[in-house]
């Protein structure tokens, strides 16, 4: 017969710990293991089979890969219009990989599906631009491609930071807001020095000051507990 | 009630809304188990079983679609006994068990049902389980006459043990007006799809008894008050507006109406708490429990709620509706109110009564109410003899509500043991 020193239940014979509170059961005279006891409760769950998510995942892709393929067969029929097939293609395969393809993993693997949606989105603009019209080749090299991965990069710096530890409300708030201030400027920037938008870069600039005063009043707020006070009993919903 | 030269069985009352609760996930089902003092021989247990069903026919079915009801319909399969599974009372298939809306389970000394609510209350079972285990200890050769909780199998089920009592006893013309609001929940992280944890308090009645006697108050009372008191604390001390708590309380409405039903007849009780009003010492807590139980816990009032119950099941637009329809608004209405309007539950199945010579062979019974989605602390107490068994079925990792819970029982001078299915 044991009791928990903690909190003064008697145990099962059988517990290693105290059910209520996690602390060991330890017994300093004993000289030998004691013999195995039987469990108060059975030891293995029963987990019911449930639709699986990789079946739900292979299901949409065969629905989404009718329609591309017949969409294929009649371009290669009708060919009168070029690759307007491509379209659908495109589109389908940016919808597969950022929606469908999770499910294909066991669990949610975040920089593999980032390093994917960053793939298919600079595919999808590819495939929807450059591969009709030939002369958008330099546009998008020189500027929809950096813009694309300045995008991603930002997206990765905030997912490495949030993942590390969890983060403040509005800690996590005021970098939003300073990556869409910072996206503004090089955006601008890009556009200015590769596409000879002459205002682009102050637009940028301006929006990148706006934001700036936000993160201002979105710091004070997270140094003020007062003012975090004052605020959540203004906004009680 | 049973359909004159038919074997189908409308559902009653309470249990038309819990088919359309189910989910795949999560279903209403509870247990009531029994642990002999000697180990459990599945054979002889699926050969009692065998022998019971017949005397329980609103048991003996599985669950069909209507068009505009579900219904119970005989089930022509045998159930089959199993070895116990660590997540009591996971969800019902109504495909999977060849059919049976119970499963029957043995582990060691023990066995237990889980049933699914539309069945029947928590007394209904507890006759199940009493006449199975008697029947199991007289195939072992005990000599156990029927009597209490243990029907007598050689006679015929009665037509008042296969009846709606709602339908007979709703009869009051007074309204009673549901408010029911969002609460407060003790809410931490979660365990996985269907587990749950299940700590199990073995006391003394006497013990507890005399422990809600000092309160000047029942058991039940004495329960119900340290569940809000509990959560009461657990609330943080913040600056918004404190929630409201409430403890739902099932009442056995046999106490009330002299109903023989096997199926349900039972109403919740909702005790309330507003922390808002002001700082209340347990005194004030007790004091509280005990008024509004003793003006609730009244034939008349009962029978208004019992009857506004009905009244939705009477509404001829309501009757009208497709099934499907009808069970999609159960599942919203589940969703928005339900748990969300309770931070616990305490569900006291009282003494089981039983046949003098079959004490002996009983070491007790345990009740455990099904997880819940949102309620940490959903308690079921039962007793045999001396024995009172208090169980907490906790959907939430944290033992904080057990915890507290049986360490002021330990405080209050009750000695309590405790099982669990936590690792």
């Amino acid at each position: 017969m044991s009791y928990c020193v903690h909190c003064g239940v008697e145990l099962d014979a059988s517990a290693a710990r105290c059910a209520l509170c996690g602390t060991p059961v330890l017994d300093p005279n004993a000289a030998q293991p004691q013999p195995q006891q039987p469990t108060p409760f059975a030891e293995t769950p029963f987990v019911p089979k449930h639709m699986r998510r990789r079946f739900v995942a292979y299901l949409i892709t065969v629905i989404m890969l009718i329609p591309n393929i017949v969409c294929s067969l009649a371009n290669a029929i009708f060919y009168a219009d070029g690759f307007w097939s491509f379209y659908i293609n495109a589109t389908s395969l940016l919808l597969w990989v950022v929606f469908v393809f999770p499910f294909f993993t066991k669990k949610l693997r975040p920089y593999l599906m980032w390093a994917f949606d960053t793939a298919a989105v600079a595919f999808y603009i590819f495939f929807f631009f450059v591969m009709r019209y030939e002369s958008k080749a330099k546009w998008y090299y020189d500027s929809v491609l950096p813009i694309v991965l300045f995008l991603a990069l930002e997206a990765l710096v905030y997912m490495i930071w949030v993942r590390r530890k969890k983060r403040h409300w509005v800690l996590q708030a005021a970098a939003i807001d300073f990556d869409i201030g910072l996206a503004a400027v090089v955006i601008g920037s890009i556009l200015q020095i590769n596409r000879g938008f002459t205002k682009a870069f102050y637009i940028g600039m301006i929006v990148f000051i706006s934001t700036l005063v936000l993160l201002a009043f979105l710091s004070y707020c997270y140094s003020s507990k007062h003012m975090r006070a004052w605020l959540s009993k203004k906004f009680y919903v | 009630m049973k359909n004159a030269g038919q074997d189908w069985y409308q559902l009653d009352n309470a249990a038309k809304i819990f088919p359309g609760q189910n989910s795949r996930t999560w279903s209403n089902v509870f247990r009531v188990g029994v642990e002999l003092r000697e180990t459990v021989d599945p054979a002889l247990l699926q050969q009692a079983l065998e022998q019971v069903l017949p005397r329980f026919p609103t048991f003996d079915v599985k669950i069909k679609h209507g068009f505009f009801w579900h219904y119970f319909e005989k089930n022509p399969q045998i159930p089959e006994v199993q070895p116990d599974v660590k997540n009591i009372c996971y969800r019902i298939n109504f495909k999977e068990n060849r059919g049976f809306l119970f499963r029957v389970y043995y582990h060691d000394r023990r066995i237990a049902v889980d049933f699914f609510h539309a069945l029947g209350d928590g007394y209904a079972n507890t006759v199940f389980v009493s006449t199975l285990a008697a029947q199991y200890l007289r195939l072992r050769g005990a000599e156990i006459p029927p009597g209490g909780a243990v029907l007598n199998l050689g006679d015929p089920p009665t037509e008042e043990e296969q009846s709606d009592a709602y339908r007979q006893y709703a009869s009051s013309k007074a309204k009673y007006d549901r408010h029911d609001k969002a609460v407060y929940h003790a809410v931490s992280e979660k365990e996985g799809r269907h587990l749950c944890n299940y700590t199990v308090g073995v006391m003394s009645a006497a013990q507890v008894k005399q422990a809600a006697r000092r309160w000047d108050c029942t058991v039940t009372e004495y329960l119900v008050a340290l569940l809000l008191d509990i959560h009461y604390h657990m609330q943080p001390d913040g600056k918004k507006k404190p929630k409201e708590l409430c403890v739902q309380v099932p009442v056995n409405l046999r106490r009330h109406f002299p109903s023989k039903t096997l199926r349900n007849f039972v109403v919740c009780l909702r005790i309330k708490l507003n922390p808002a009003m002001g700082d209340y010492g347990f005194d004030e807590i007790v004091r509280l429990v005990r008024l509004q139980m003793q003006l609730q816990n009244e034939k008349k009032f009962l029978n208004s709620m019992m009857t506004q119950n009905m009244k939705v099941e009477r509404n001829p637009l309501l009757r009208a509706t497709p099934l499907l329809i009808k069970d999609l608004g159960v599942g919203i209405s589940f969703a928005v109110t339900a748990e969300q309007t309770t931070t616990a539950l305490l569900s006291n199945i009282g003494r089981v009564e039983l046949p003098e010579e079959m004490y002996p062979y009983i070491e007790k019974y345990m009740f455990f109410t099904g997880p819940g989605q949102r309620n940490g602390g959903r308690c079921g107490v039962i007793t045999c003899g001396d024995t009172l068994c208090l169980t907490v079925s906790n959907c939430y990792r944290d033992a904080a509500i057990e915890r507290a819970l049986f360490t002021r029982l330990v405080k209050a001078g009750v000695h309590v043991k405790v099982e669990s299915n936590r690792e």
